[in-house]
């Protein structure tokens, strides 16, 4: 759950979509975004009091699990970043490239 | 290969009916999270960074060609077309569907598989040598124990809810490819000097993470047949008294240290005289039942010679003789080498294979290896019986899939965890100071010349790596928000085993790999003749390499 954050940093609400773990923002519009620029970002405990109350139904409803506050940062031009590096390795998946799987070439017949 | 008898397939059959209701439960809201957390937990579904993770046990670490099959079917029809070899012999899936798991624990269940007691506070997943049954070194073959292990052991009613996790490890053989001291339990084969029967020496207490603790000998012979009820008495005395009130100090390596090694051998032999002779001995018609359900086809007769006395064309083809040399072990057939694949391509991701890869190896299992093949501790696999006239085929088929480096035990042959690309535990990336490192030292002819050097990186101090036990052991560490490394010199997990030792303040991943090219060349200009790293730092101490970390500073 929600670490303790600067009482007016900007947040956001994330959680894993239950049915298939993916990482989800909580929207403006109540509803689930995998991309973090969807996120409702609120500064005030007030705020994220108000917003992780919006969302115990959609735990209760098997929407999410693993709810949790994270602190962003928001630049010049409206892009949302998390403050914290696993939060924006969570946000935009590994930092290295993944594995490619390709086909090889048919095995030769033993000789 | 072990097979299944229709009790084994019952019982996991079994199981992935009830794992499939209780996804449906979780999914309809019959159970909460709170509910189903363990019971997911119970079949391996760990939830991660990204999305589920699915672990995979692969008992005492060998597979059959169909068996990799079905991993690679897995790994391309439920994940994103690769899977992670771990230091535990497993494989994970970093991308798994909580509403596919039940079809993919299914899909396992149809070859013997299945991630029963890959989590959980109960007896994990029994790890085992490597080379067991072909190692030319080795008195039994340790899968044969490690199965009625792995029998005893499976939903024991007594051992379900320990106070921790709790891991096993055994070999066959005097030289230690296990690292038998660095479990909660580790057996070793010996012969009773007497009798010349084959027993096993128990040590007690070993283990990584938080408090690193190689582990103490509780008893020097203990005749097989008293396997189980000697274990079952060890599980009980922890059972009772291991610390269940603190996460931290629960593992048995904690209540060894806190009692002392005396004391807990005199708990453990006042238990075992209740159990001894009793209904868990263990009869030598087990052994020998259990032993024919391993069988292989037969070697072929006739063959002679040892990868250890073959004639390498060095000229004619110096990157098969390189090869060779870094990647094929003796045998004990004459006429047979060991193979070892390395899964640590320059710039790979250590441990991680494709589905065509899985499917690769499958085939060359089904050709060249008697349809068998291990998963290493070291995160890389083994084709176990290969005749030597089959080598050149085989590295081709196996460069033509990228599984052909010759630096098995090398340098460039780096043990890493997921790290934070992956682990919601973690304080720091593995992965990409890996790929680092064995691009750094990527000459393989260098390598060779540099010779056997492990580098094992843990990403939290859980040390799924091992990095206690690296020649050079590097730790991830959140200092403030900065990802830093700290490294050790000097760790092994061999008989010898020892705790490396920290050397200078934790340090970012560039300065980290510059200070590693600093100890190589340290040892390359100090080392005496036939010394390897570890013997080097054993016998100069840190001393010298610390001269390293300021001249380059
Ligand atoms: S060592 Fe830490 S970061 Fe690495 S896999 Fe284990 S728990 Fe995760």
């Amino acid at each position: 759950m929600a670490r303790k954050l600067r009482p007016d940093a900007p947040r956001v609400v994330t959680a894993n979509r239950l049915r298939d773990g993916v990482v989800v923002y909580r929207t403006a519009a109540g509803a689930w975004s995998p991309a973090l620029d969807d996120a409702h970002v609120v500064a005030s405990t007030e705020a994220e009091e108000g917003l992780l109350r919006a969302c115990t139904a959609d735990v209760a409803d098997c929407l999410v699990v693993g709810l949790d506050v994270i602190e962003v940062q928001i630049d010049a031009h409206g892009a949302i970043a998390p403050i914290s590096q696993r939060e924006a390795i969570r946000a935009v998946g590994p930092s290295i490239a993944l594995p490619q799987d390709r086909a090889f070439a048919p095995l030769a017949a033993p000789a | 290969m072990y097979q299944y008898d229709a009790h084994d397939q019952a019982l996991v059959d079994q199981r992935v009916d009830q794992f499939r209701d209780q996804v449906a439960r979780r999914l309809s809201g019959d159970l909460t999270e709170d509910q189903f957390k363990p019971l997911r937990l119970m079949n391996g579904l760990y939830l991660q960074l990204h999305a589920y993770m699915l672990r995979v046990a692969v008992p005492y670490g060998t597979l059959s060609g169909d068996q990799m099959r079905v991993l690679a079917h897995i790994a391309r029809r439920y994940d994103r077309g690769y899977g992670h070899f771990t230091t535990r012999q497993n494989i994970q899936y970093n991308w798994i569907k909580l509403e596919e798991a039940p079809d993919i624990l299914a899909d396992m269940a149809r070859v013997q598989m299945h991630a029963i007691q890959t989590s959980g506070n109960c007896i994990r997943n029994v790890t085992a040598d490597p080379w067991a049954g072909v190692a030319p070194d080795e008195i039994e073959d340790p899968r044969v124990t490690a199965e009625i292990l792995r029998q005893w052991s499976t939903l024991h009613p007594e051992f379900s809810f320990l106070p921790r996790k709790f891991k096993i490890a055994i070999t066959g053989a005097p030289n230690d490819r296990a690292a038998v001291k660095v479990h909660d339990i580790g057996l070793r084969m010996h012969r009773d000097p007497d009798s010349g029967e084959a027993g096993y020496e128990v040590i007690v207490g070993g283990g990584l993470g938080r408090t690193p603790v190689i582990g103490k000998t509780i008893r020097r012979f203990l005749p097989k047949d008293h396997l189980l009820s000697y274990l079952e008495a060890i599980m009980r005395v922890y059972n009772a008294h291991g610390r269940r009130d603190n996460i931290y100090k629960a593992r048995i390596k904690i209540l060894v240290d806190a009692l002392g090694i005396d004391a807990f051998r005199d708990q453990v032999e006042a238990e075992w005289q209740a159990l001894k002779d009793g209904p868990l001995t263990v009869p030598a018609e087990t052994y020998a039942a259990i032993r024919a359900r391993f069988a292989l086809p037969p070697y072929d007769e006739g063959l002679t010679g040892s990868v250890s006395t073959l004639r390498l064309d060095e000229a004619a083809d110096p990157a098969l003789a390189r090869w060779i040399r870094a990647n094929v072990a003796p045998h004990r057939v004459p006429g047979y080498g060991i193979v070892n694949v390395s899964l640590k391509a320059p710039g790979q991701i250590p441990g991680d294979a494709t589905a065509s890869q899985m499917e690769r190896i499958a085939d060359l299992a089904d050709r060249y290896s008697l349809g068998e093949v291990r998963v290493t501790k070291d995160q890389n696999l083994v084709l176990p019986h290969v005749r030597l006239d089959d080598l050149p085929a085989l590295w081709r088929a196996l460069d033509a899939a990228d599984l052909a480096s010759p630096n098995v035990g090398l340098v460039s042959d780096i043990i890493a965890c997921p790290g934070l690309d992956y682990c919601s535990l973690a304080n720091a990336r593995s992965i990409p100071l890996a790929q680092a490192l064995s691009e750094r030292f990527a000459d393989m002819a260098r390598a060779q010349d540099i010779g056997e050097l492990h580098i094992n990186i843990s990403g939290c101090i859980n040390a799924c790596a091992h990095h206690h036990v690296g020649h050079i052991g590097i730790l991830g560490v959140d200092q403030k928000g900065k990802e830093l490394y700290q490294i050790t010199l000097g760790g092994r997990s061999d008989d010898n085993a020892t705790l490396g030792k920290v050397v200078g303040p934790a340090v970012p991943a560039d300065r980290a790999v510059e200070l590693i090219a600093g100890f190589v060349d340290t040892y390359l200009a100090i080392r005496h003749p036939g010394e390897r790293f570890i013997d080097t730092v054993a016998r100069t101490g840190t001393a010298p390499f610390k001269e390293t970390l300021h001249a380059a500073a």
